[in-house]
């Protein structure tokens, strides 16, 4: 395990724990207000102190990061089921099939996650499945093209070729040959698209588009803090560095895990 | 060449079509009559069976969207409901704001990155290459919009060197302008800037192991100078590339960054209609958007088919 990947994956263990821990236990009840006690500076009660309407700052960033996690693991999910099995069908079937998926997933990204998340605001109405969704529907183009640039020279290779002769049938050989294959490359690609929820969800929240009030968001809280940025700039930096530790230890993760899985890269830089 | 250049421009078409489609159809579904907003729950029935008439909302989906469609391509954005102008009129009036702050961020995201890339690639695996790519880590891992909220209370509230947000418009004479463009661009410039720098980085590592190179530095060009004079020019490919495909992110920081600054550009209007059930404007400037992306998209594969004939029958 090298440096990067140690770092990374202490960071998201701790950024994970906070938030599952925030299921059961927070210092204080994220949602109780306390408009006596607002604006408190850190004390012994409130070791971040408190925001604009007495809430404990230190719960609503632990359950802050639940939202963070929960809509960037979701959205990955929703990008590796629908764009894995897309890349790896055009991969497998060129000629027609496969111009049809790469047409459809250059049309997806077409959309800026902020665009999808307009248009199913407008459909819906506001709501934090729509942020989930809308970086998925961004998050599917992403894994189909990495899917399908791994997954070619497997499908040209001689065991695959040798499961075919063997009468195998695509699906199964994509199954048991391509996928084991292209693994380590789309576990790279799926941390870095992680990170990158994490900063999609706290931008679309500060915009109004993700976690909707009274439930605790980073880019929400960001968003509340601004108002009261010149009496309490302790609001507006918290959350914002919460959302850094958290990207930055994805990234290392993912980077991490880039130059264990590819020792090759690893010479060569 | 011809050829391609034909398909290429039947795909742009088709993209637009259909994308056109999908955001017509995502404004049709929530409920909430745009008629009924604009004259209050206490309207007479039979003015709002004319206001409907007047907006053509009893008209078919079909006609409608023909009528909007045929209407988007040809300049004409329809209107807007909330403030009885031109939609076409509010963007252009918007665009003379994001457009600028658009150029201005590319440009210094351009003048963080080449310097940046350069630095570390010269360096390759010392010092100073450990220090950038520290730096550009850590300029991905930071929200731009928080980013510009640091800017703000640094230079705008506890230094007050610059403006905290709003724009004077351009009449006010090009300086304020400028100034209140400033922050904004620089915050997002910041992520867009160390990513490209980390582009720039590996296409020139790429390119100094390449033959010619050697070739250079054995006719006695020092390692500066073959970098300068022969990677460079050679790594600016895959460099653009990024550059044209980092437009989308621009366009959707942009619309976020406008609404940290109050900058009234394209972003804050969307917002603005979102909150006023202006759908015309939503609408319009929303196929506006990504219209952007894609017309961008394909003068990227364009330009990679000239620049690189093994791409042609590709494009």
């Amino acid at each position: 395990m090298n440096g990067r990947l140690a770092c990374g994956f202490a960071i998201v263990s701790f950024v994970g724990f906070c938030a599952l821990l925030s299921l059961v236990w927070t210092p204080h009840d994220p949602l109780a207000l306390d408009i006596a006690n607002k604006l408190a500076p850190p004390d012994a009660a409130h070791w971040l102190g408190t925001d604009q309407l007495g809430r404990d700052l230190l719960s609503l960033i632990m359950r802050g990061a639940l939202a963070s996690v929960a809509v960037s693991f979701v959205a990955v999910t929703l990008g590796v089921t629908a764009g894995v099995p897309l890349g790896v069908l055009a991969a497998g079937r060129r000629g027609v099939t496969g111009d049809v998926v790469m047409r459809i997933s250059d049309f997806l990204f077409a959309f800026p996650a902020i665009i999808i998340a307009i248009l199913l605001r407008e459909t819906f109405g506001p709501g934090v499945t729509n942020a989930a969704v809308a970086i998925g529907l961004f998050n599917v183009p992403v894994f189909a093209r990495v899917a399908y640039g791994a997954a070619l020279p497997v499908w040209g290779s001689g065991y695959v070729m040798a499961a075919r002769v063997a009468g195998r049938r695509g699906l199964w050989i994509g199954c048991a040959h391509v996928l084991p294959n292209i693994a380590s490359t789309l576990i790279v690609q799926a941390t870095i698209q992680l990170s990158l929820g994490v900063l999609a969800e706290a931008s679309l929240s500060y915009v109004g588009l993700g976690v909707q009030p009274p439930q605790p968001s980073w880019g929400r809280m960001l968003f509340e803090a601004q108002t009261f940025m010149a009496i309490a700039p302790r609001l507006a930096v918290v959350p914002g560095l919460a959302i850094a530790v958290a990207v930055l230890g994805l990234s290392l993760t993912g980077e991490g895990l880039r130059r264990a899985l590819d020792p090759r890269r690893e010479e060569r830089r | 060449m011809i050829r391609v250049l034909l398909r290429a421009v039947l795909s742009l078409l088709l993209t637009l079509a259909c994308a056109s489609v999908l955001v017509f159809a995502a404004m049709q579904v929530l409920p909430g009559d745009p008629a009924e907003v604009m004259l209050g729950v206490n309207a007479r029935p039979d003015t709002l069976a004319a206001l409907r008439a007047q907006l053509g909302l009893d008209q078919p989906l079909p006609v409608r969207y023909a009528a909007w469609a045929a209407g988007f391509f040809s300049g004409d954005l329809g209107t807007s409901n909330t403030y009885a102008v031109p939609v076409m009129e509010l963007v252009r009036e918007r665009l003379s704001v994001s457009l600028p702050l658009a150029l201005l961020a590319l440009a210094l995201t351009v003048a963080i990155a080449l310097p940046l890339g350069m630095l570390a690639a010269a360096r390759r695996g010392r010092l100073a290459d450990r220090g950038v790519l520290l730096v550009t880590q850590l300029g991905i891992a930071v929200p731009n919009f928080w980013f510009a909220m640091l800017l703000v209370l640094l230079f705008a509230i506890t230094w007050r060197w610059l403006p905290p947000g709003g724009f004077p418009g351009w009449e006010a004479g090009v300086l304020p302008a400028l100034a209140a463009l400033l922050l904004p661009a620089v915050a997002l410039a910041l992520p867009q800037g160390a990513i490209l720098a980390q582009v720039m980085r590996s296409a020139l590592i790429d390119t100094l192991d390449q033959d010619f190179i050697r070739t250079a530095r054995a006719k006695g060009l020092t390692r500066g100078e073959a970098l300068r004079r022969h990677a460079l020019r050679n790594a600016l490919i895959p460099v653009l590339t990024v550059v044209g495909l980092q437009f989308s992110f621009l366009l959707a920081g942009t619309i976020i960054i406008e609404n940290v600054f109050f900058l009234p550009g394209l972003g804050r209007l969307v917002f603005q209609a979102i909150n006023q059930r202006d759908l015309a404007v939503v609408q319009s400037v929303v196929m506006l958007l990504v219209a952007s992306v894609v017309i961008v998209n394909f003068l990227v594969n364009l330009a990679y088919a000239i620049v690189d004939p093994r791409l042609r029958g590709r494009a």
